[in-house]
């Protein structure tokens, strides 16, 4: 199947019965959390990418919310990143990622929470053309790393959050720490890197991390997300950039 | 649920060994305590086992909130405590789901404001919901209820057993905050109003499409399931937000969102709904006071 972006105007691509199809979209980090999981528990599927400036009308009629990522098998829908992960999780059995232990599973609810703190000063320091504005999101964006490196370590069981495996927050928070080595280059500005020595438990976990085989599959380089949000700004991305299809 | 009562020989043994700061006062009240024992089996997803005792709370602590300078009222072993704050929409997801359960507890509410020392070493994030159960901490709205869903699972299992009607409430979830938002930015951006409350009313109807699907009255179905109790406290404060912008598309009414006010007066009758309810009036007096930046967090109580 063609991963180039369907766009407004596009015929919708035939499902088939019984195939697990996603909607998705190759630089999108929700996206990536859903990827990360079929990768993981090695759940066969079908990838469909959407252009999200310009969305396929049978894409809205599918979700009126318009986000991706979007999982669909015969009549079933779910949308929603964190929806789609914990679906996926309870319907397919191999690598089990959510904890069975309701205290574990409480606090990776916290941290889940927590992590949305990410979001605005991410997104917010990638728009911004204000060097000053940029550093004190990115300041914000290492406190809250500073938050996720204490509960870490205070897990004591890791290299993971999940322990000796890999649970569903450590993919819910993977797609943004894979990013965040990209907003120094994009805003060419050193300063806003996090220092190693600052997150030892977390530079540790991304080390894990880069050795799983569904981050293998689904991780971007910092250059590539650094052009990929640069074209953003433009306006124009070219959302099939860096795809070698015929 | 397996509840047993001991004798009073077995009740002073077991008070004797718990360990209290302020010896005499606090084990005279605790003398007349008695435990219940509320023990939770493995449901259907296979949880570990967890066997949790807790006291039925004798000492009421005033409703009053605390704030910075207030020394740290004592917990008691095995009561399980709930810090809040009563126009908190967020602690009241977690009040609703203990009352709806019948989980006994105690309240604490904390002035968010002015935030008590102990309360930000106990919870660093500083907010409420916390819930704290000897030494157990655990901050936050939705692993606040999930956990006592799952701890005390009892005769109100509020988790669908469905794993997709299960995803659907969470992305229904997902979508709340766009409702929680719109106080927070009416106040922020005042100019762009109309655009807020646009947005508003197609979030709106887009839960009611959701629930158009559902057989209802609750989006649990026939019994209101955990997603009922995690989105009420939003639609809770809609006529307050109506009353404040005078706008008569917020507030569902049977003509333009027959299914959600269905879900709203039908809610407006369960038990623990209308144990911590704060009505119309109050809810705007709030928000209104939150704004001048002294929030009345005492707002209803009696002096």
């Amino acid at each position: 199947m063609s991963q180039k972006v369907y766009t407004q105007g596009s015929a919708f691509p035939p499902t088939k019965p019984g195939v697990l199809r996603l909607y998705s979209m190759r630089f999108c980090p929700f996206a990536q959390r859903a990827r990360l999981v079929l990768q993981h528990k090695n759940i066969p599927h079908e990838i469909v990418n959407i252009h999200l400036r310009s969305k396929p009308e049978w894409f809205l009629a599918l979700n009126p919310l318009g986000q991706v990522p979007v999982l669909q098998i015969d009549d079933k829908i779910v949308p929603e990143s964190t929806a789609t992960c914990d679906w996926l999780d309870d319907v397919y059995p191999e690598n089990q990622l959510q904890p069975t232990d309701p205290y574990r599973r409480a606090w990776d609810r916290v941290l889940l929470e927590y992590s949305s703190k990410l979001i605005g000063p991410y997104y917010g320091a990638i728009r911004s053309t204000d060097a000053s504005e940029v550093e004190s999101k990115s300041e914000e964006i290492k406190k809250h790393m500073q938050f996720f490196e204490e509960q870490l370590k205070a897990r004591e069981d890791g290299p993971f959050f999940g322990g000796s495996k890999p649970s569903t927050f450590d993919f819910f928070l993977w797609p943004f720490y894979e990013r965040l080595p990209m907003l120094p280059l994009l805003k060419d500005n050193p300063a806003l890197d996090i220092e190693a020595d600052k997150i030892p438990t977390l530079t540790a976990w991304a080390k894990a991390m880069r050795e799983l085989p569904a981050v293998k599959a689904t991780s971007l380089d910092a250059s590539s997300h650094a052009t990929w949000y640069r074209q953003t700004l433009t306006g124009a991305p070219d959302y099939d950039m860096f795809l070698k299809e015929d | 649920m397996r509840i047993s009562t001991f004798s009073s020989q077995e009740l002073i043994m077991k008070v004797m060994t718990l360990q209290f700061p302020q010896a005499s006062a606090l084990a005279s009240r605790r003398l007349r305590c008695f435990m219940q024992h509320v023990s939770s089996s493995s449901s259907a997803n296979g949880q570990t086992e967890s066997n949790i005792t807790l006291l039925t709370p004798v000492v009421t602590y005033d409703p009053k909130t605390l704030a910075q300078g207030s020394p740290f009222p004592p917990t008691t072993p095995g009561v399980l405590r709930l810090y809040n704050m009563r126009f908190c929409p967020f602690a009241q997801r977690t009040k609703l789901v203990l009352e709806h359960k019948k989980i006994p507890h105690e309240t604490i509410n904390v002035n968010l404001k002015y935030k008590p020392d102990w309360f930000l070493k106990l919870s660093p994030l500083g907010l409420v919901p916390v819930l704290q159960l000897d030494d157990l901490v655990l901050p936050e709205s939705t692993a606040t209820c999930d956990w006592l869903d799952d701890t005390f699972p009892g005769q109100t299992r509020l988790t669908p057993s469905d794993s997709l009607r299960r995803a659907w409430d969470r992305v229904l979830l997902e979508n709340v905050g766009k409702i929680s938002d719109t106080f927070y930015a009416l106040r922020r951006k005042a100019d762009l109003k109309d655009k807020i409350l646009d947005k508003l009313e197609k979030r709106l109807r887009w839960f009611e499409t959701i629930l158009s699907d559902r057989e209802g009255p609750y989006f649990g179905g026939n019994q209101p399931a955990m997603i009922d109790f995690l989105l009420w406290p939003h639609f809770e404060r809609l006529p307050a937000l109506t009353l404040l912008t005078s706008n008569s598309r917020i507030t569902p009414d049977p003509h333009h969102l027959p299914r959600l006010a269905a879900w709203m007066e039908i809610m407006l009758q369960l038990p623990a709904v209308k144990a911590v309810l704060q009505n119309t009036n109050a809810h705007a007096h709030f928000f209104a006071s939150f704004g001048t930046g002294s929030p009345d967090y005492d707002f209803g109580l009696e002096e």
